[in-house]
């Protein structure tokens, strides 16, 4: 071979091999590596907040005569609320503070009662006291007025705080529970109504404080002197998805409120998207291969002695559920499917190629062939069944009267509102 | 149409022009003009001659390859037949058929001959001894016939006349057509030729007996004579000393005869005064075997020169003499004049680098190079080659090719041998065989290489391939391999 | 053509871990399974194309073509080992170079066998393509058409 032809070999060879190796980022520049991956058929996650100043903050606080034991010391319940009066996140916006009782029961001579305490929060930490609450009708209770006029305040860029004990004031009649019900058709009305008009969410916070003073039945006549013992009180929040999520975070919540707490949250899910993917490296039983071009489908799918296992990583950041509730496997399903959701865990340590806040894994003992689909419900979480009494035998640091007919209600409204929507879906094929 | 060219070569010099020009035949020279055969016809009594013995080989083997190449367009274009062949149209090839035989040579002295015995030696008869006395020596008379005349044109001319009557004569007649031409070839000082010559053109311009006589009468003829080229190492019975004498004699006659009755078209001379080769002594027979001269290539030219104008001869005798444009002990391609240069340059040097290649270089690619392979594995047979190892091998290839490049070989080493000597080409080996052309050294690779990288990519040629004539692949491939391989490294004068 | 390579290394060469999917989907992504995949198809084809249509050399053996069939696998072998090692460890993905500079992970430590792995398929895969353009391209050579065989 001549030098000519040996110097034209080896520069075809090097300009293949640059050709080959420059061609770096030739494929897909549109998806960048490493990044987490959304399904191709849904819309781009609208994860950006709209830019939403919160206005102004207004405080309903029941002063019926059954929130009395809660304001003659101090205690976790005035701790709360002044913490949460003085929530930096509300530092920018109005605040108004009013003291809120009477019924709109034409049958009780009574009225609604709405005080004006004021629009500072000094001077209503000063005002949580028995002889300021004793104001109004405090004979009476109205929840189904009390939320009518908490989510009517809550418009535009306000929220509305309402504080109570989330008992029902059914009277005495003989049965107590569908007098119950009735109430909480018009609670549901109530929601349903305001939902028309907006996309409001609802933020029940359940904590507990000493209780020092009578309780009175809502089922029947006559109290209960509570001694200084732990009774549930309830911090309702309305307003904004968005203004919502923005300041009152689980973390938020949890530095203002003393003691434990739990929180349920009611809301329209949005059309976005939670973004999600296959994480083929933890919890694997079986064997599959996350197909690279479709990176939501698996294929040579395989169960190990019948089992298969697999886990998928989503971003819960959007949403404003906490922990205890996207961590309870209860909250999923995996509709029409042999899987079902087996754990779900936060991601604390970083996964490499990995980003999410939670990993699901799912599992099947049976055929893993087909198309599966996993979902987050808006269920209530298990705190309100544990709340929930049907009578007014038992009065302690737990249990709240009717309360899941309460929470049934709202959340019935916002099912209803939600139309099936779910405030996430995942899809995955599996194939052979 | 197709014309013929018969050339009679008379003697042992018409036989080594005739060896040359069948050597420049087979390197691919081809006299056109529309000569499509050239018919060889040699006259010499002397049977063992040497030289005839040997040209009349050159020509059995020439005929013997070209018969075995399919449509030969290179090397071994021209074709040579036989007048047996062309009356009988038989492919037999009898290199006897290129001799006219002489009768009552073979074992009788002059005497015996011309029935000197019956004569009278009475001087009042009409034919007596004494008579015959006056016009041959005691020594003439008792010459054995059978080595020819001895540089004796008076024996000749009269026992050539027979020939004139013979079967062989008639027959060529009987084959002779329109267009085509006649070339004589003969040495003035020889016996043979000197006599032959005239004798020739007399019947062929004059014996109304011979069949076609009007055809020949008009036909174009052209001759060319050799005066003295060469010496002998002894002066015995044939003397050299005499040569020139008997030149200007003969050149005499001719003039008288031949040239001033205008009985030739076309007269060309050659010969070489001084610095002239000596040859070994012999009287005839086996022993005559002259080393070949450049001046019998020269006179090869004369024949394709008289071919090359045949179409602007006139009735008028034309005389041409040879000339080279520089006098040099050793000749080589650019000593000659540029056309004659042009002439011989090309053929020659491609066949010498195929014989030198056959002889040298062949061992070092068969059954490697793919164009000597027939039993490639996965290829088709009309990939094969059919020059493989069963080729070489073959008595064919053994008995006919390398028989004629020998003979080949020798004739360029005796011209080189020679004086002057004609040595164009170096002694070559396979690593510097590109080296093979005097005064030429082309630049990159000078191995055998570049043939064999030729005959590799002809090997596929359809043209070239033909399983029933066995030597075609071979004479096709090496007139086109060696003619591209000398062509791209500018060795040839073109 | 990428998801036709990827098979070919991750279903016939084995060379796939779920546990180090990150890498497997960046060669994916990044087209690094295409320049693989050309290794070991252009670059013995550029090498037989010379072999049988450049090299004029009339006097070629079997052990000639076993050594340009060396040198070819060995080309490819280098060109398999940088391609492999630029793709997979001097990559621009942040998120892989993250998980190989943690050692925890592990994905250094198998990271760091894939080139020779791939360089070793991608090496028999040239010697079998190889024989096969080797068997096409002879009967077109005019110079070479006796070898291999």
């Amino acid at each position: 071979m001549t030098k000519r032809n040996i110097i034209g070999f080896f520069a075809v060879i090097v300009l293949i091999s640059l050709n080959i190796s420059g061609c770096n980022s030739c494929k897909n520049r549109y998806e960048s590596p490493g990044k987490l991956k959304i399904e191709k058929n849904d819309t781009i996650p609208v994860i950006k907040e709209k830019t939403a100043v919160l206005e102004k903050v207004t405080f309903f606080i029941e002063n019926s005569g059954s929130m009395f034991g809660f304001v003659n010391q101090a205690n976790e319940f005035k701790n709360s609320l002044v913490g949460l009066a003085y929530l930096p996140e509300f530092d920018k916006a109005l605040k108004s503070f009013y003291f809120i009782n009477g019924t709109s029961n034409p049958l009780r001579n009574s009225g609604i009662q709405i005080n004006y305490v004021g629009n500072d929060p000094e001077v209503f930490k000063n005002r949580l006291n028995q002889k300021s609450f004793n104001i109004g009708d405090v004979r009476f209770s109205d929840l189904n007025k009390m939320f009518e006029i908490a989510l009517d305040s809550a418009k535009g860029n306000q929220i509305s705080v309402l504080v109570s004990d989330c008992v029902y004031d059914v009277g005495e009649e003989s049965d107590p529970l569908t007098a119950l019900r009735i109430e909480i058709n018009k609670t549901q009305q109530a929601f349903r109504n305001r939902l028309e008009k907006e996309n409001i969410q609802t933020l029940i916070i359940k904590a507990g404080s000493r209780f020092d003073g009578p309780y009175y039945y809502a089922s029947k006549k006559g109290s209960k002197q509570v001694n200084n013992e732990e009774r549930p009180f309830y911090i309702m929040f309305f307003g904004r998805t968005e203004l919502l999520n923005k300041s009152l975070t689980e973390q938020t919540i949890g530095s203002k409120i003393e003691g434990r707490f739990e929180t349920a949250r009611f809301f329209i899910n949005e059309e976005k998207s939670i973004p999600y993917q296959i994480v083929p490296s933890v919890d694997i039983k079986g064997e599959f291969k996350q197909d690279f071009k479709d990176k939501f489908k698996l294929i040579n799918a395989k169960p190990l002695k019948g089992e298969f296992q697999f886990a998928i990583a989503a971003d819960f950041s959007s949403l404003s559920f906490s922990d205890s509730y996207l961590t309870s496997t209860g909250n999923y399903d995996c509709p029409y499917s042999n899987f079902s959701v087996v754990k779900v865990v936060k991601i604390s340590k970083r996964i490499p190629g990995v980003e999410g806040t939670h990993l699901i894994t799912v599992f099947t003992d049976k055929n893993p062939v087909g198309d599966l689909g996993i979902v987050l419900k808006n269920a209530a979480p298990g705190w309100v069944m544990e709340t929930d009494a049907d009578n007014e035998d038992l009065i302690d640091s737990t249990h709240t009267f009717g309360f899941k007919f309460l929470t049934d209600a709202i959340s019935e409204a916002y099912k209803y509102k939600n139309n099936g929507r779910n405030p996430a879906t995942f899809k995955i094929l599996i194939s052979k | 149409m197709s014309r013929k060219l018969y050339i009679f070569a008379i003697g042992g010099t018409g036989s080594r022009v005739l060896k040359a020009l069948t050597m420049l035949f087979a390197s691919g020279v081809k006299i056109g003009s529309d000569f499509e055969t050239v018919i060889p016809i040699i006259i010499d009594p002397d049977t063992s001659n040497g030289d005839l013995n040997r040209t009349k080989d050159i020509l059995r083997l020439y005929q013997e390859i070209r018969n075995q190449v399919d449509q030969p367009d290179d090397f071994y274009t021209q074709e040579i037949k036989t007048i047996n062949e062309i009356t009988v149209n038989t492919p037999v090839v009898n290199p006897d058929y290129f001799q006219f035989k002489l009768k009552d040579t073979d074992t009788n002295t002059f005497n015996q001959y011309i029935g000197f015995d019956s004569l009278s030696e009475d001087i009042a008869e009409k034919d007596d001894k004494n008579f015959v006395r006056l016009l041959y020596s005691a020594q003439n008379l008792r010459s054995n016939l059978d080595v020819g005349f001895k540089g004796n044109p008076n024996m000749g001319s009269i026992i050539l006349n027979q020939f004139t009557n013979s079967e062989d004569f008639k027959r060529f007649g009987q084959t002779f057509d329109d267009d085509d031409a006649i070339f004589i070839v003969n040495s003035i000082f020889g016996g043979t030729g000197a006599a032959g010559f005239p004798l020739l053109l007399k019947n062929f311009r004059g014996n109304k007996n011979i069949p076609r006589h009007a055809k020949i009468k008009e036909a174009p003829i052209g001759g060319i004579t050799y005066l003295p080229y060469f010496s002998l190492s002894k002066n015995d019975e044939i003397n050299a000393e005499s040569f020139e004498e008997k030149a200007k004699i003969a050149i005499d006659y001719y003039n008288r005869t031949i040239i001033s009755l205008n009985q030739i078209n076309m007269l060309y001379f050659i010969g070489n005064r001084g610095n002239t080769n000596q040859e070994e002594y012999a009287v005839g027979g086996q022993e005559q075997k002259n080393k070949a001269h450049f001046l019998e290539l020269a006179g090869a030219l004369a024949v394709l020169d008289f071919c090359k104008n045949i179409n602007s001869i006139t009735r008028t005798t034309q005389i041409k003499e040879f000339g080279i444009e520089h006098d040099a002990q050793n000749l080589t391609f650019t000593d000659l004049n540029i056309e004659n240069a042009k002439q011989l340059s090309a053929p020659l040097t491609k066949f010498k680098l195929y014989t030198e290649y056959l002889g040298k270089g062949l061992s070092g690619s068969l059954n490697i190079s793919r164009w000597t392979k027939s039993n490639i594995k996965l290829t088709p047979g009309n990939k094969q080659s059919l020059l493989d190892k069963n080729y070489f091998n073959s008595a064919e290839y053994k008995t006919q090719i390398r028989s004629f490049n020998s003979y080949f070989d020798e004739w360029i080493k005796e011209m080189k041998d020679n004086r002057p000597g004609f040595s164009p080409f170096e002694e070559i080996t396979a690593d510097n065989a590109l080296e093979i052309v005097k005064g030429q050294t082309p630049k990159g690779n000078k191995s055998f290489k570049a043939v064999d990288i030729q005959n590799c990519l002809l090997t596929d040629n359809i043209s070239i391939r033909n399983k029933e004539k066995k030597h075609t692949m071979l004479i096709k491939i090496f007139g086109r391999s060696t003619d591209k391989v000398l062509s791209n490294r500018n060795l040839l004068i073109r | 053509m990428n998801e036709f390579f990827g098979t070919i290394y991750d279903t016939l060469f084995g060379i796939f871990n779920n546990l180090y999917f990150l890498i497997f989907q960046h060669l994916y992504d990044n087209g690094g399974y295409i320049k693989l995949g050309l290794s070991f198809i252009l670059i013995p084809l550029v090498c037989w194309l010379l072999f049988y249509y450049l090299w004029k050399y009339p006097y070629g053996k079997i052990w000639h073509w076993l050594i340009w069939m060396t040198v070819t696998v060995f080309i490819v072998f280098c060109a398999t080992y940088g391609i492999a090692n630029t793709e997979i460890l001097g990559s621009d993905n942040q998120a892989l170079n993250e998980a190989i500079a943690d050692a925890s992970t592990g994905y250094g430590d198998y990271a760091a066998t894939l080139p020779l792995k791939y360089a070793m398929a991608n090496s028999l895969l040239a010697l079998i393509i190889g024989f096969i353009y080797s068997l096409i391209m002879k009967q077109f050579s005019k110079i070479q058409l006796h070898l291999p065989f």
